[in-house]
């Protein structure tokens, strides 16, 4: 069985009338890049912070590295690093002495302060203050400071938030080296599902403040929906061909059909289809069977498109 | 708790607060030369020290604790680090803690500047005037048990605006309260019932009833400390959202 480093049980938060968590069960394993989606104002870093302790939920457990968050506070949080909401750093000081900062008051080696700056690429930076730092330095540094302790879990709200592409592109590179430099789990939140896409092992959906998923990228893309391309001419009789061939509900522009019919897709039927195009004198350019990217189970789960990002 | 000290000490580097602390003594001094040199103030040191030390407590005693609360305060506001630093594996009173500790320790170091400041402008104003002199001599003992009792009163007014500068993200209501009671302050200085107002019992250290003053020590010594252990206490269970 996969050991648990983070654990959320029927985390519920209410303020007063609106409930921003309602039951949120997450188990996020060890060695996991877990992505924690959801679209603006779903509850993501409301969960993040109750499950730092920022926030006392009215219900529901909350355990670290299998300390229980409420009775074993200190231990539970002695194995978590994090970055919350934006890289929260002192710009009257320089890199090196926000990370001392912290350095004193979790009581780590002087030493650790040089690692986190290699671990984030800062060394050259850390002398300088920090207001004169470009947000992605921010990024960094405040991920240096996450590290300092060495954690088994490092929670990440929102990472690339507000970089320009350059920077979304270095944070996801550093983000997805961190497990094999450091041994951390990551938790990263992120309403962007193309970044999530790329660098996770784990996703948990939330919506409204419940969990709509949570589990691996695996086990989501088994729950997503198998769409047909087909693309022929002419397109009439490929559209006589393809209703003769029994898929209800083609969606057709131009030359293309989008078949969906999740159950009648197997690799068969694909097959006989483009036998009985070929019959009917239809020229068949593309023909392939795909699975639905995450943007569009995320949407299909989350059933408001206009939500997501 | 140590290491928690040295980080927030740290904390003050290249920050307003310093500048803030350094304002107090700097005015005392400018002022106190000019008025020496001036030939119309106290002409001789006993005088000399409780005038000065009357300005501390009615007016730049509680502007500085104000400025100096809220630019601590804003030192975790501004930039947001609550989240991190509350976040840590760190018992949350010894942060609050140790921030009361900074405070009150700039706030020993500014009185302690502004007692040297007002001894330090006399002889420097005597230098602009013609045949000026202070009579007497200057006593550091009765400097350091004015500023010191002064100091002491103090702390309710320290604890109160120390709280609301931690407690709200933005500045405007600690300042707008620090400013009400200063003002309440000098418009009731003569009041009777002043003396169990905050802001004025470190001025009721110099009322002429010696009993006056001893009641407006304990009175904001005692309510400082309860003020400043139960907002520790309060802030330390607070949720931080």
């Amino acid at each position: 069985m996969t050991e648990t480093v983070l654990t959320l049980q029927g985390v519920t938060l209410r303020y007063g009338k609106l409930t921003a968590l309602d039951g949120v069960d997450l188990a996020i394993p060890s060695g996991a890049i877990y992505g924690f989606l959801g679209p603006n104002g779903a509850g993501k870093t409301t969960a993040i912070r109750c499950a730092m302790g920022l926030l006392t939920p009215q219900s529901g457990r909350v355990a670290i590295g299998g300390h229980d968050l409420k009775r074993n506070r200190r231990k539970a949080l002695a194995s978590v690093g994090a970055v919350i909401e934006t890289p929260a750093l002192f710009p009257n000081l320089t890199g090196r002495e926000n990370l001392d900062v912290t350095r004193r008051l979790i009581g780590a080696r002087p030493a650790q302060i040089d690692r986190a700056l290699e671990l984030v690429d800062m060394r050259d930076a850390a002398k300088r203050r920090v207001g004169h730092y470009s947000l992605g330095m921010k990024q960094r540094m405040g991920l240096a400071r996450a590290l300092l302790a060495e954690p088994r879990l490092l929670i990440l709200d929102e990472p690339t938030n507000g970089l320009d592409p350059a920077g979304i592109r270095d944070m996801r590179a550093l983000i997805r080296d961190l497990p094999t430099r450091t041994g951390a789990t990551i938790f990263m939140s992120s309403h962007l599902l193309s970044e999530v896409e790329q660098i996770a092992t784990h996703v948990g959906l939330l919506q409204h403040g419940r969990v709509l998923f949570d589990g691996s990228l695996d086990d989501l893309s088994r729950q997503q929906t198998p769409r047909l391309i087909v693309e022929a001419s002419p397109a009439d009789n490929a559209a006589a061909v393809i209703a003769g061939a029994g898929f209800a509900n083609a969606i057709r522009e131009g030359d293309r059909f989008t078949l969906a019919d999740a159950d009648a897709l197997t690799t068969e039927r694909a097959a006989a289809l483009n036998a009985a195009l070929h019959a009917a004198g239809c020229a068949v350019s593309e023909l392939r069977l795909e699975r639905a990217d995450l943007e569009t189970t995320f949407m299909t789960l989350t059933a408001q498109p206009e939500d997501a990002a | 708790m140590i290491n928690a000290l040295i980080a927030e000490a740290l904390k003050l580097r290249r920050s307003l607060v310093l500048l803030v602390a350094a304002t107090p003594p700097v005015m005392v001094f400018a002022l106190g030369v000019l008025i020496v040199a001036s030939g119309n103030g106290p002409e001789e040191w006993t005088m000399q020290t409780m005038a000065g030390s009357a300005i501390w407590a009615f007016f730049l005693l509680p502007m500085s604790v104000i400025g100096i609360t809220a630019l601590i305060a804003q030192l975790e506001h501004g930039p947001n680090t609550w989240s991190h630093t509350l976040a840590l594996p760190v018992p949350r009173w010894q942060v609050f803690a140790a921030k009361v500790l900074v405070t009150l320790g700039l706030m020993a170091v500014v009185s302690f500047a502004v007692a040297l400041a007002g001894w330090a402008s006399v002889p420097v104003g005597l230098q602009f005037g013609d045949d000026l002199e202070m009579a007497g001599q200057f006593d550091p003992g009765l400097a350091l048990q004015l500023y010191g009792k002064m100091f002491i009163a103090g702390l309710l007014v320290m604890a109160i605006q120390w709280t609301l500068a931690m407690r709200f993200r933005s500045f405007a209501a600690p300042v707008s309260i620090g400013i009400g009671g200063t003002f309440v302050a000098v418009a009731a200085t003569s009041a009777e019932q002043g003396l169990y107002f905050p802001w004025l019992m470190p001025v009721n250290v110099l009322a002429s009833e010696g009993s006056r003053g001893e009641l407006a020590v304990m009175m904001g010594g005692l309510g400082g400390l309860i003020v400043f252990t139960l907002a520790i206490i309060w802030m330390s269970r607070r949720d931080w959202g």
